[in-house]
């Protein structure tokens, strides 16, 4: 038995969470909030059997992988100006996952 | 020395941790989400030795129950408490 230790941004993790339970893991989710950007993330405690972390860690990675997206930055110059967006290529997403060996696991 | 991550429904909590603390067991209380219930519970981290583990599930075992829900078409069986039992490689108090 292992326990997956995983910490996801807030954005991913909700529909990281609706693919593990369609798979019928079952997790459980923590609000956490990270040292280095000081921004929420969430951490998800995912207990399974070995032959099943490979799966598991399929699905964080479609859900929560680094990727790039466009937003935009609204510059704003003089009151009274128009606000012009300036498309700025940001990187998002991104996990860490910790797997721990579960020495005993008790269902009551 | 073993960490016990205890994930309990909130219904159950109060009466855990009261039992925990007049048995002396110190315990670290997060709240959390359940994925499939998408309810609340509560994860608890409790350090102990291996000797006191089953008294500690014993413990935990007398106040909580599992509840059966309906999950689209086939029933799910939701424990009143999960517990993973975890070596620890060192413990420091300071």
């Amino acid at each position: 038995m292992k326990l997956i230790i995983a910490i996801v941004q807030d954005q991913d993790a909700a529909s990281l969470i609706e693919d593990l339970t369609d798979h019928k893991y079952r997790v459980t989710k923590l609000t956490s909030t990270g040292g280095f950007l000081k921004a929420g993330n969430t951490t998800l405690l995912v207990g399974v059997e070995e032959e099943h972390i490979k799966p598991v860690v399929d699905l964080i990675e479609t859900n929560c992988k680094t990727r790039e997206i466009t937003t935009s930055l609204l510059t704003v110059t003089m009151p009274g100006d128009t606000y012009i967006p300036y498309p700025l290529e940001v990187k998002v997403g991104g996990a860490t996952v910790f797997i721990l060996d579960v020495e005993r696991h008790i269902r009551i | 020395m073993k960490l016990i991550i205890a994930i309990i429904q909130d219904e159950h909590v109060n009466k855990v941790i009261r039992t925990l603390m007049d048995n002396k067991i110190r315990t670290t209380r997060l709240s959390s989400t359940g994925g499939f219930l998408k309810s609340g519970n509560t994860t608890l981290l409790i350090g102990t030795e291996e000797k006191e583990i089953d008294t500690i599930v014993d413990l935990i075992s007398h106040q909580t129950k599992s509840k059966k829900i309906k999950d689209g078409q086939e029933e799910v069986v939701v424990g009143g408490a999960n517990l993973f039992v975890i070596d620890i490689f060192d413990h420091i108090k300071l």
